[in-house]
C-alpha cells in the first residue's frame, strides 16, 4: 500500500547519529556516591572530531557536542539545506547539559561561591543546546528545548511537526540527547538500579539471561525534517507519518492491557490511511530489563496477531544504553532502514517475520518507565 | 625558560580548552585578546577567575585587567608584581 501522506507529518531530509563505543566500558561512580563500578555504553570522548570546529567546540558542555554533532551530520546528510527564518530547531533532552552543571555547581558549592565559572553557566542552561545549533547553522526561526524525562524527544519532535504543519516554519532540525554522568549513574541507583551483573544488553534475546535492570548509556541523533511537498529535497522519500504518545499507569508494568496497546498502535497508524499489516519492522525500545522485556513480549504477540502474524520484531538499545531520549536512536535507525529499503545489520532482530522482503514501513515502539508509551511510523 | 609564563599557558589552554593550541605555540608577548590568541570577553572572566583560584589575585578595575591581561608576559609580570606587594616569593 502506499499510504496518503497526511500534510501534518514530515519528510526526513537528512539523519545524524552520534552512538556509544561499543563494547560498554566500566565507569567509575563517585566516592562520596558510594563507589564502585558500573558498566556503561559511553560515546568518544570528543565525538565532535572532524564535525565541529575546535573554536566552537571549546565553549560546548558534552549535551550540546553530542546534539550539534549529530546535528551536522543530519544537516551534511540532508544536502546542507538549512539557514534563514524559515529553520526552526527543536532539541529534547531529558537532563540537559548534566556535567557543565555539576562543574559549575561543584565549584560554586565547594569555593562557598569565590570563583564560579562563567563558560560553564552559559553551557548549562535550559536552552544551550538548541540555540548552540541555531548559532552554528544560522537558523533563525522558533528554537526551543523540551525536557520532560524519556518522552523529551517525543515532545520534540511533536512540537516541530506542528510548526511544519502550521506553516511557521519550512524546515527544521529535530535534535535529541543526554549525556552519561557518572552522578546521574549513581543517583539512578535508588529508583531504577542499572544490572549488577556486568554484561552488555541483549534484550529479548532468548539465549540472554534474565537479569534485573538495564545499563546506562548516552548519544544523540538529528534530523532534518521538511513539510511534505515544500522546497527542501524532492527526492528525500521517507515520512513521519505518525506519532503517538500513550499515558499508563508508571508503576505498574504487569497492569499493561495488550488489546490497549494494539489499539494505541493502530491509532498511530490510523491517519496515514495504514494498519499493522502494513508494517515491515516493528523496532522496540526494549533495553534488556527482563521485567519490561516481558512487556514487550507480550505486547509483540499481541500486535503480531493483529498484523497477520509476520511481523519482522528489532531491537536497538544493544548500541547505545538506556537513556532519556534513546528513543531518538531508534527513530534514526527507522529512517535509515526505510531510506535504505532494507533492514540495517546494527538492529538486531528478535523475529525476522518479512525480514528478507523489501523495508518501506516501520513503526517504533517504546514503553517508557514514566509511564507514556510511544510510536511512531515512518514509511516511504 | 620562564617557569611562570610556561605555566600561565598550560593554565590558559586548559581552563579555556584551547585543545588545538600548544604552549609551544602561545606567544608569550603577543595579545590575547582579539589578535593573538582571539580570546573574547568570556574568556577574560574565566581568566579572572582562573588568577583568583590558583593565584589569589583579584583584578580591582577594569584598567588593571586591560594591563594584566595584554600578553602573557605582561600576566606574568602582574602576578610577579602583586606578590611582591604582598611580600611573597
Amino acid at each position: 500500500m502506499n499510504p496518503t501522506v497526511p500534510p501534518e507529518f514530515a519528510t526526513i531530509e537528512g539523519l545524524g547519529q552520534v552512538r556509544p563505543t561499543l563494547p560498554p566500558q566500566p565507569l567509575a561512580m563517585p566516592t562520596g556516591l558510594g563507589g564502585g563500578e558500573c558498566l556503561a555504553y559511553a560515546c568518544p570522548a570528543q565525538p565532535h572530531q572532524g564535525c565541529v570546529s575546535p573554536a566552537v567546540a571549546r565553549r560546548l558542555s558534552r549535551l550540546q557536542l553530542l546534539t550539534l554533532t549529530a546535528a551536522h551530520r543530519a544537516v551534511q546528510d540532508g544536502g546542507g539545506l538549512i539557514a534563514g527564518p524559515g529553520a526552526g530547531v527543536f532539541v529534547g533532552t531529558g537532563l540537559g547539559s548534566l556535567g557543565a552543571t555539576v562543574e559549575f555547581l561543584e565549584d560554586v558549592i565547594r569555593r562557598d561561591e569565590a570563583s564560579p565559572m562563567p563558560a560553564r553557566f552559559i553551557t548549562s542552561v535550559h536552552n544551550a543546546s538548541a540555540s548552540a545549533i541555531a548559532i552554528e547553522f544560522q537558523c533563525q526561526g522558533e528554537n526551543r528545548t523540551t525536557t520532560h524525562d524519556s518522552i523529551s524527544f517525543e515532545l520534540a519532535l511533536g512540537q516541530a511537526l506542528t510548526a511544519l504543519r502550521l506553516g511557521r516554519i519550512e524546515r527544521a532540525v529535530v535534535a535529541a540527547g543526554d549525556e552519561l554522568h557518572p552522578y546521574h549513574v549513581a543517583a539512578m541507583n535508588h529508583c531504577q538500579p542499572w544490572r549488577k551483573k556486568a554484561e552488555a544488553l541483549a534484550p529479548l534475546s532468548p539465549t540472554a539471561a534474565r537479569l534485573h535492570g538495564s545499563l546506562p548509556g548516552e548519544g544523540a541523533a538529528a534530523f532534518v525534517l521538511g513539510r511534505p511537498g515544500g522546497n527542501g529535497r524532492p527526492e528525500a522519500s521517507v515520512c513521519i507519518r505518525g506519532l503517538g504518545l500513550a499515558p499508563r499507569p508508571a508503576a505498574d508494568l504487569g497492569g499493561i492491557r495488550t488489546e490497549d496497546e494494539v489499539a494505541f498502535l493502530q491509532k498511530v497508524l490510523h491517519p496515514a490511511n495504514a494498519t499493522l499489516a502494513d508494517v515491515d519492522l516493528i523496532l522496540l525500545g526494549a533495553d534488556g530489563d527482563a521485567a519490561l522485556d516481558a512487556v514487550y513480549g507480550r505486547v509483540i504477540q499481541a500486535v503480531g496477531a493483529a498484523a497477520g502474524g509476520d511481523l519482522a520484531v528489532g531491537v536497538f538499545k544493544h548500541l547505545c544504553g538506556e537513556f532519556a531520549t534513546a528513543s531518538a536512536l531508534g527513530l534514526a535507525l527507522a529512517g535509515d532502514a526505510v531510506r535504505q529499503g532494507r533492514l540495517l545489520p546494527d538492529i538486531a532482530l528478535i523475529a525476522s517475520g518479512r525480514a528478507d522482503n523489501r523495508i518501506d514501513n516501520v513503526l517504533t515502539y517504546t514503553i517508557h518507565r514514566n509511564g507514556f508509551h510511544s510510536a511512531c511510523w515512518v514509511s516511504r | 625558560m620562564d617557569e611562570l609564563v610556561e605555566q600561565l599557558k598550560s593554565h590558559i589552554i586548559r581552563v579555556l580548552r584551547l585543545e588545538d593550541v600548544q604552549p609551544e605555540k602561545i606567544d608569550p608577548e603577543a595579545p590575547l585578546f582579539k589578535q593573538g590568541l582571539g580570546l573574547d570577553s568570556i574568556d577574560a572572566l574565566e581568566l579572572i577567575m582562573m588568577l583568583e583560584r590558583e593565584y589569589g589575585i583579584r583584578i580591582t578595575s577594569i584598567e588593571v585587567g586591560w594591563k594584566a591581561f595584554a600578553s602573557v608576559k605582561a600576566l606574568a609580570g602582574f602576578i610577579r608584581e602583586q606578590r611582591d606587594c604582598h611580600g611573597e616569593k
